[in-house]
């Protein structure tokens, strides 16, 4: 496949060969929403820095996260539908 | 892949039944019609037609006939709506699964802490979190590419994917090669099914995806890691157990909706000395209550770098013009083209994956015979505008499109796309297609052309001697008839957008002037006292002065000229777009 970029940057313009000026709604269409991907950003989402931050200790607490699922018991006492 | 046959996924296991199905109870089924039903149609259709010869019409009356033919119709309908229609209806159920026990998450959580602890597992937990609530830092290069089949379309995507230099992996390890990681490939929502997935690598070999309980048992150990960071401790205390349990709950959901955010509302309630990562763990049940991840496993990159990719299959949902004031043309638009089979000519696809990575390519190939016509990126521009905030340190957003040059394709490129804000909807891009001149518009012209020279000769004849003493009109009149059927079949469409609706409609209408003139003919020479009126104050209609040979004409020279004028425009746009001059630096005329 070739990528064809236009030779001079446009930001946030809109490309080029747009139709501006048509209206292309039409009385059918089909529609494809593929949902690969929940978006959905929060203002109070971390940022990419915290992020890093916090998988570079993933390292230091990766044992006992481990060690303390494996502590879990699994009763039946626990056997209640939430 | 385990919980997944004939390359269908779905949310795994037990979740299965968490999906909608369709299939009927045969206990739901409407008993048979009974048989007087069955039997009272026929008699009302032959009270309709049936008659005396020499007095059809006199008796039974006409307003009887009415009668019984509406009370006939009435009848069908009505078996329509019992027979067909409404269990069609009923057949699609949703189905509500039953809750999570405690039980189950306790032995999710224990089958999660039954693994070596390595230096891979530590790598995985890291690609999970960043993958599923970043994928824009994986993701450098997304090419999703859509071939249009019969009813389907098949996404061709592949991935350029670089590791973060942030999480440590580039160093050399001695057993790298040995070691496996495991990327995120698409968070579907839950209780969808992705159909005939297969996932390989750069050099087509395939790549194992895991199955649904390996994916929770790795969400697990993501969780309970991401709390023990935030706690900045060994050991949870028995209120973040809960919110964690919780978690556990919402992502082993297997109902889409409604979705759970009380629990990532737990987790971000959470009072850690280190509040960040706990908002990281609630974003990341966030986005999994009402989704799953899909994982796969790829060997460890050396260099930190490698390739994916993926097909599946996607079935487009088919939109029709609702019935609305100044738009029912529209409507009857839509409608006539399934009717006549002929497809839609616009697609609309979501930029779903535009913004879960750098730089990505769109591209919908309509296939042979076909080119673009418009393209058009409606929502970009509020989008921009309302729903994006720019990327920490990352270039301006930045989007175009391939310029239409009568190309099959459409190729859409944006970078830098910032996550839509929640609550806002994902743009939406909009192709429409048309087929390459000369296609079915100059296979209809030539037939209506046919079609009206024939009806014009006959009638001229028919007008100045109606005692024509042949057959051959009454044949040479249907042949345009015979000839617009057989050119309306076409061989099986091959493909999903095929605007041919103007040229099957013309193609139809040759068929109706034809048999109306064969007709005609047939009465005329048969001196029948039907069909036999002049035109008005001697009018005449090139040269003809029979009314019902001049209306015919004038219906025949209409659906030439409406044709033709089609077939103008499609040709004289194809023309300009393969033919005009390219404005991008470096390119002469026609490049």
């Amino acid at each position: 496949m070739t990528d064809v970029e236009a030779p001079h940057d446009r930001f946030t313009g809109g490309g080029l060969d747009t139709d501006r000026g048509s209206n292309v709604l039409s009385d059918s269409s089909y529609f494809v929403a593929s949902h690969d991907w929940p978006a959905g950003a929060r203002p109070d989402d971390p940022s990419l820095t915290e992020i890093y931050e916090a998988l570079s200790q993933v390292g230091e607490f990766y044992e006992p996260a481990v060690k303390g699922l494996l502590a879990v018991t699994v009763g039946a006492s626990q056997d209640a539908t939430s | 892949m385990p919980g997944e046959e004939d390359g269908q996924r779905d949310d795994g296991g037990p979740a299965a039944a968490a999906s909608t199905v369709d299939e009927l109870d045969d206990e739901k089924r409407p008993a048979p019609l009974n048989g007087w039903v069955v039997v009272l149609a026929p008699l009302l259709l032959a009270f309709v037609v049936v008659g005396p010869l020499a007095h059809y019409g006199a008796w039974p009356d006409w307003v009887s006939r009415t009668i019984a033919a509406a009370a006939g119709a009435a009848l069908c309908y009505w078996h329509w709506r019992v027979k067909h229609w409404k269990p069609m209806l009923e057949s699609h159920m949703r189905c509500t699964s039953p809750g999570i026990r405690d039980i189950e998450v306790a032995q999710l959580q224990h089958e999660a802490g039954d693994t070596a602890v390595d230096p891979s597992g530590v790598l995985q937990v890291q690609m999970l979190v960043l993958g599923v609530t970043r994928p824009a830092a994986f993701r450098q290069r997304v090419v999703e590419r859509y071939d249009v089949g019969h009813r389907v379309l098949r996404q061709q995507m592949t991935l350029d994917v670089s590791i973060p230099a942030q999480l440590n992996v580039a160093e050399p390890a001695p057993d790298a090669d040995q070691r496996e990681i495991l990327f995120p490939l698409l968070v579907p929502p839950k209780g969808q099914l992705v159909d005939n997935l297969c996932v390989a690598d750069s050099d087509g070999a395939r790549i194992p995806v895991l199955a649904y309980s390996e994916y929770l048992s790795t969400v697990a150990r993501a969780l309970r890691t991401l709390l023990l960071i935030a706690y900045n401790a060994r050991t949870l205390p028995p209120e973040a157990q809960q919110a964690e349990a919780s978690a556990l709950r919402a992502v082993m959901r297997r109902d889409h909706e409604p979705v759970d955010s009380s629990a990532a509302d737990l987790l971000r309630n959470l009072r850690v000395p280190r509040p960040g990562v706990a908002r990281l763990a609630a974003r990341l049940v966030e986005k999994l209550a009402g989704h799953y991840a899909v994982l796969v496993s790829v060997p460890y990159p050396s260099t930190g770098r490698f390739v994916l990719q993926y097909e599946r299959t996607i079935t487009p949902a088919l939109k029709l013009r609702r019935c609305e004031k100044g738009k029912r043309l529209s409507w009857l638009r839509a409608r006539l083209r399934v009717l006549l089979g002929a497809r839609p000519v616009d697609i609309s696809l979501t930029l779903e994956q535009a913004w879960a990575s750098h730089s990505y390519h769109l591209l919908v190939d309509g296939g042979d015979g076909i080119y673009v016509g418009h393209q058009k990126a409606p929502d970009l521009a509020t989008f921009f505008d309302r729903g994006m905030q720019l990327k920490n340190g990352a270039m301006k957003p930045y989007y175009r499109f391939r310029r239409r040059a009568g190309q099959s394709y459409a190729h859409f490129y944006c970078r830098e796309f910032a996550e839509p804000a929640a609550g806002r909807p994902v743009p939406v891009i909009r192709f429409r297609f048309y087929e390459v001149p000369p296609g079915s518009t100059l296979r209809a012209l030539v037939a209506a052309f046919s079609a009206a020279l024939l009806v014009w000769i006959i009638g001229f004849v028919m007008s100045r001697q109606p005692e024509l003493d042949s057959d051959a009109p009454a044949y040479l009149l249907a042949f345009p008839a015979v000839a617009a059927a057989w050119l309306g079949f076409d061989p099986p469409a091959r493909r999903l957008l095929e605007g041919t609706l103007a040229g099957r409609l013309s193609l139809l209408c040759t068929s109706l002037l034809s048999l109306g003139a064969s007709t005609l003919y047939l009465i005329t020479k048969s001196k029948l006292p039907f069909f036999d009126g002049r035109n008005p104050t001697n009018l005449q209609v090139l040269g003809i002065g029979s009314l019902y040979w001049s209306l015919l004409t004038v219906l025949a020279v209409i659906n030439v000229s409406a044709i033709l004028f089609i077939h103008i425009v499609r040709f004289k746009e194809f023309m300009y777009f393969s033919s005009r001059v390219s404005d991008s630096p470096g390119h002469s005329e026609n490049s």
